[in-house]
């Protein structure tokens, strides 16, 4: 039995138009303007137990949304999420106790009491045993090396270590299934692969099935085998994250290093210059012709280095989006959102 | 649920401790029986008004003070805020239901206003020898149960305008309405019995009495044991139509929930 399942999931909100200025601020106020944005419009998938899976999107794509109908802070327009079992938005002791929903942006800690004092309150609230109390924290404090932060009032901590206090604060229940939301954000380099570190390890000790959202690209790549990419509440692409790659991106990339300057031969002929520095070229080369083209090269010019790679997923990504846009325009429905009054 | 409670309880004094400084400004606000006392005393210096010598005035409003410390409510204004900024989100995420953690809060407070106000209140037993109660063993249980109705109430009251915050703005502003009642109708501008008798009627059924001049009035020795049995009839009905209230909206509201702000 998968452990999320979300069959044509809708989330419309209603949210109503102002024009700016003292006008606008009338005119509103007389006769209000609605109109329905469909923040998640028919989505469906399902996880098994287990699974890390990456959540990708641009800002507004629908993804804390439906984290949030699938934590049960949100109830459903229209369709179906089920989380172990359990209907999200009914919110049963039972089952939020088996869950967590851990924002980058929103925090749980109390900011004038020391982080150990929520965990106390948590402790009571999710009736988490006394030994397994214990037993948590201490894992907890080891993973993430949270030994002195736990006793300082939380608003004295940087933003670093308050976030890994927020993550023990969320996991002290040892919740089953974890949906992340920027769990990294705004933090710097070292730190973001102390998380990326902890919640591998955490999914590996515990079995926990995950949902992560995250701006950097490598938080998703180093995490997740799977990829779901949603945009404009719509789902694009649920797979493989290597085979998306594939799919998408109709070019491999040719990084090759000469020997010597070129004698008068011209890149162009052979593909797509991106780059070229001196004596090194990147060319992208559309996929089915890569091996042709690379041997052409080796045959042609004088070669010291090549290699044949995937472009970087970044780039894959913003080209689901573009691809999405340009359909969207195409059908004429960029704003699609229906007025009423 | 009991150790759910000492666990809020204890970061909830922990808290009240923390804003200590805040808490005592709040309660120095909170004097306004106090200054109709101070208009009540001095109207009434040459004789009693509608039965009210100068002494049953200051044995009314001292007692008003502290029930009116002891019942305070504040939860629309944390309830309002968490509902519009969508902080209500991390409350919605636990297996316990939110209002648990605001009574819990509000607990926190009432022991630490108890332990401030318990010398003044033997200060003013001793500033005013002339006071009197009718302070035996069962009017002070049954004023005891009637401020924790009273509180009760209030705090009912507040959190059901509240909860409206998660279809209007103008939650806050309703309260206001209702705060200015509370004032006229609920004893703390005068005596219920001072008002005309047609008024009088309506107030001693409407709930502002019970909010506030009820557990005064049960150890003034003014009302028949009758009365005090049908006042605590009427209290408890309106507890039990609170508590029904709040529930629906609760259950409604819920779903409006929008969670903004992350």
């Amino acid at each position: 039995m998968p452990h999320i399942l979300v069959d044509h999931l809708r989330k419309y909100y209603q949210v109503h138009q102002k024009e700016p200025g003292l006008a606008g601020s009338l005119k509103s106020f007389i006769r209000r303007k609605y109109h329905d944005v469909k923040a998640v419009d028919d989505i469906s998938f399902s996880i098994e137990p287990g699974e890390i899976v990456g959540f990708l999107g641009p800002n507004g794509a629908g993804k804390t949304t439906t984290l949030k109908v699938l934590s049960g802070l949100l109830y459903p327009t229209a369709g179906v999420a089920r989380v172990l079992g359990f209907t999200p938005s009914e919110r049963r002791a039972a089952f939020l106790r088996q869950i967590t929903l851990v924002m980058g942006q929103k925090q749980q800690l109390n900011w004038d009491l020391p982080a150990m004092e929520t965990f106390i309150v948590n402790a009571a609230i999710y009736e988490i045993p006394d030994d397994q109390f214990k037993q948590t924290l201490a894992d907890l404090a080891e993973l993430l090396e949270l030994g002195p932060l736990l006793k300082k009032q939380v608003r004295k901590l940087s933003l670093g270590e308050r976030m890994k206090c927020e993550l023990a604060a969320a996991l002290l229940h040892r919740p089953k299934v974890l949906f992340l939301d920027e769990p990294t954000i705004g933090l710097d380099v070292t730190m973001q692969t102390k998380i990326r570190q902890f919640v591998a390890e955490y999914n590996e000790r515990y079995g926990a099935t995950i949902i992560l959202t995250s701006h950097y690209m490598a938080d998703v790549t180093a995490l997740c085998k799977r990829v779901i990419v949603i945009d404009h509440g719509k789902l694009l692409y649920d797979g493989d994250l290597h085979a998306l790659a594939e799919k998408i991106a109709p070019h491999k990339l040719i990084r090759v290093e000469f020997s010597q300057a070129l004698n008068g031969q011209r890149l162009e002929d052979y593909g797509e210059v991106v780059k070229r520095r001196g004596q090194r070229a990147e060319l992208l080369v559309p996929r089915d012709a890569t091996s042709d083209v690379a041997a052409r090269m080796l045959a042609q010019l004088p070669i010291a280095d090549v290699t044949i790679e995937e472009p970087p997923i970044e780039e894959v990504i913003t080209r689901v989006f573009e691809q999405a846009a340009q359909v969207r325009a195409e059908r004429g429905e960029g704003e699609e959102e229906a007025e009423d009054e | 649920m009991i150790r759910k409670y000492l666990a809020l309880l204890r970061r909830s004094i922990g808290l009240t401790l923390e804003y200590r400084a805040g808490v005592l400004i709040w309660m120095l606000v909170n004097i306004m029986p106090l200054v109709m006392l101070a208009v009540w005393y001095s109207l009434s210096e040459d004789g009693p008004i509608g039965g009210y010598s100068q002494n049953d005035f200051v044995s009314y409003y001292l007692l008003m003070t502290w029930v009116r410390q002891m019942t305070n409510a504040w939860v629309i204004w944390e309830l309002e805020y968490e509902i519009r900024h969508g902080d209500l989100s991390v409350k919605l995420l636990h297996p316990l239901n939110p209002i648990h953690e605001y009574i819990a809060a509000h607990l926190a407070d009432k022991v630490f206003r108890f332990v401030v106000m318990l010398p003044l209140v033997l200060l003013a037993w001793w500033l005013f020898p002339t006071i009197h109660y009718e302070a035996t063993p069962i009017t002070l249980t049954l004023m005891t149960v009637a401020m924790i109705a009273a509180w009760l109430i209030r705090f009912l009251v507040q959190y059901c305008f509240g909860i409206l915050a998660f279809w209007i703005s103008a939650s806050i502003t309703l309260n206001e309405i209702w705060f200015a009642a509370s004032m006229l109708l609920g004893g703390i501008v005068a005596p219920i019995d001072l008002f005309p008798v047609p008024i009088q009627a309506v107030a001693n059924y409407l709930p502002f009495r019970f909010m506030l001049s009820f557990p005064v009035e049960v150890v003034l020795g003014r009302l028949s044991s009758t009365e005090i049995g049908i006042g605590f009839a009427i209290m408890l009905f309106w507890v039990v139509f609170f508590v029904v209230l709040y529930r629906w909206l609760w259950a409604k509201g819920v779903r409006q929930f929008s969670a903004f702000g992350a």
